[in-house]
């Protein structure tokens, strides 16, 4: 039986609330960081997952649809996201950063049906063009979807892989970029000017598609539109780092602080 | 060697569909005949050394074999942490195939001596090492790497190797051994003969060589490790952690380069004089 949530926009929007007040709950309960990484791909996440077919990611079936979460440090929201469908039990979520949990601060491998460890920036889109070259070998529909930050695309190994997927037709593969515009410390921009995005993923050959990143459903959308041409899909994803948490919002330290009892009473309740 | 390596591969890849050939655009003469025969297990990355190791990964990941070959210094030193995190870490059957060792590529210069290598591979738990030293080597260490289910790193030297593996020398029993491996075997063999000791070429390194350490070496008062790789992570630091583990009291020596050099014509006779 096929285990798919594409729904209606209510749902995913349900999804993305619970999931945000759950990474709130996790980090608080852990005194983790990376808030705002996690807060920011949270709708990014839904869409992605909400296309997958959940019951073959469930039996590590070779047609699965691989998600590949390339910044690492959003393991909050990963897992927090991978917990709305069915893909992680609750108990387990809140064993999060805490001693012999298996769920660390960087998004692992040896959690469940989570596809490859990440932490270090730059690797995942490789190993997601290798999956992909797997599927399309071998002839199966399924997608490759990869999600980094646009911190992230200041590494060197993203565009080796780009011109690689571009070069082999991999029209199966998506690359979600998380359009924060704050790299770790500071501004993206203020540190390295990448221009236009667009412009530079449209000159290696890639479709390019922008959203708003906080839009799953237009996300998803973007996402079923892979295929349509032989080239690979980038999906820009116009995001708020911190999303949802007004303190947060936009605020390079909420790569690195951990909520107060206070902080965390009051975000909680803007949630709602 | 490198050839026999790379035949039996091609021979193995008719029998297993799993097996994939990557390489970062290099082995001209010697792999093009995998793009002919198997242009779907066939991939050149470009040079693109990280997205070499994060390709074969994924590929790893979806249940096939993937051997990944260049030049040593390329795969090793560029790609530690694509190595360390998306092959080792993930406990992949990736086989790293690294050509060119020590000194093979001597008039090239430094960027391209292959002198820490395999130490620094060392490091990382629970990828196995080898350096075949003739054609029967080579084709035993593939099958090694065929039936393994973790990560491995072939470091393969130019040349044909040198005939055995084991040299009795010396009616001295008991006494002094000459260990040696790799492109460093030939030079090593030489020291021996000079100096009337019986020899031992390995063709596993690290960890992995303290069974044929445990074997051949435990009744030697002295072994003079000679090798082409610098000695703090090589096989003299192996063998003493060997001959430290056992309580054994064997005295290590090391012939081995000691830094780096710049200038054409260093040859392997100069670390004899280090």
């Amino acid at each position: 039986m096929s285990m798919r949530t594409i729904g209606s926009e209510d749902l995913l929007a349900i999804k993305a609330l619970s999931a945000r007040k759950n990474i709130l709950r996790i980090l608080h309960a852990a005194q983790a960081s990376h808030l705002g990484s996690s807060m920011s791909i949270v709708e990014m996440l839904v869409a992605m997952y909400s296309v997958a077919d959940i019951s073959k990611i469930l039996d590590m079936s070779q047609s699965r649809d691989r998600i590949i979460v390339s910044k690492g440090h959003a393991a909050a929201g990963t897992y927090s996201v991978m917990h709305e469908f069915a893909l992680m039990s609750e108990e387990t979520l809140f064993t999060y950063h805490k001693l012999n949990s298996k769920l660390q601060g960087h998004v692992s491998h040896g959690v469940k049906h989570v596809e490859h460890s990440t932490g270090a920036l730059g690797h995942g889109l490789s190993v997601g063009v290798g999956h992909a070259i797997f599927l399309k070998s071998n002839s199966f529909s399924s997608r490759v979807m990869v999600l980094c930050g646009d911190g992230e695309i200041q590494e060197g190994s993203i565009w080796e892989a780009l011109m690689l997927a571009v070069t082999r037709n991999l029209n199966q593969l998506i690359l979600l970029v998380d359009v924060n515009s704050i790299s770790s410390i500071k501004g993206t921009e203020e540190i390295i000017h990448t221009g236009k995005l667009r412009d530079r993923f449209l000159g290696f050959g890639l479709r390019v598609i922008e959203v708003d990143g906080h839009d799953a459903k237009a996300i998803q959308e973007a996402i079923l539109t892979s295929g349509e041409d032989s080239n690979p899909l980038v999906i820009l994803c116009k995001t708020i780092k911190g999303k949802g948490v007004a303190f947060a919002e936009n605020q390079p330290i909420w790569h690195y602080k951990s909520l107060t009892d206070e902080l965390f009473a009051g975000a909680m309740d803007a949630l709602k | 060697m490198r050839g026999e390596f790379l035949d039996k591969l091609f021979q193995q890849m008719e029998v297993d569909k799993t097996i994939f050939f990557l390489t970062a655009d290099m082995g001209i003469n010697l792999v093009e005949k995998f793009e002919v025969k198997y242009p779907d297990r066939f991939l050149n990355v470009g040079i693109a050394e990280q997205n070499l190791i994060g390709v074969a990964a994924g590929l790893a990941e979806s249940g096939m074999r993937p051997y990944v070959y260049t030049i040593s210094n390329f795969l090793v030193h560029r790609c530690l942490e694509q190595i360390r995190n998306d092959i080792v870490i993930h406990n992949l059957p990736v086989v790293l195939i690294g050509t060119s060792t020590g000194y093979d590529n001597g008039p090239l210069g430094p960027t391209h001596h292959m002198l820490e290598d395999w130490g620094i591979i060392s490091n990382l738990p629970g990828i196995k090492i080898y350096a075949p030293y003739n054609k029967k080597s080579a084709e035993n260490i593939l099958e090694k790497t065929y039936i393994s289910k973790s990560p491995n790193y072939v470091r393969i030297a130019k040349g044909e190797g040198i005939p055995n593996a084991n040299g009795h020398i010396s009616s001295n029993k008991n006494t002094k051994l000459v260990l040696t491996y790799g492109s460093g075997a030939k030079e090593g063999i030489k020291f021996a003969t000079a100096n009337n000791l019986n020899f031992l070429v390995i063709d596993e390194l690290g960890i992995g060589s303290f069974k044929i350490l445990d074997k051949s070496c435990s009744d030697y008062s002295e072994i003079i490790v000679v090798e082409d790789h610098f000695p703090n992570t090589g096989m003299y630091s192996y063998l003493t952690q060997w001959s430290n583990s056992r309580n054994l009291g064997i005295r290590v020596k090391s012939i081995s380069p000691k830094h780096y050099t710049l200038n054409v014509g260093f040859e392997f006779s100069d670390f004899l004089r280090d």
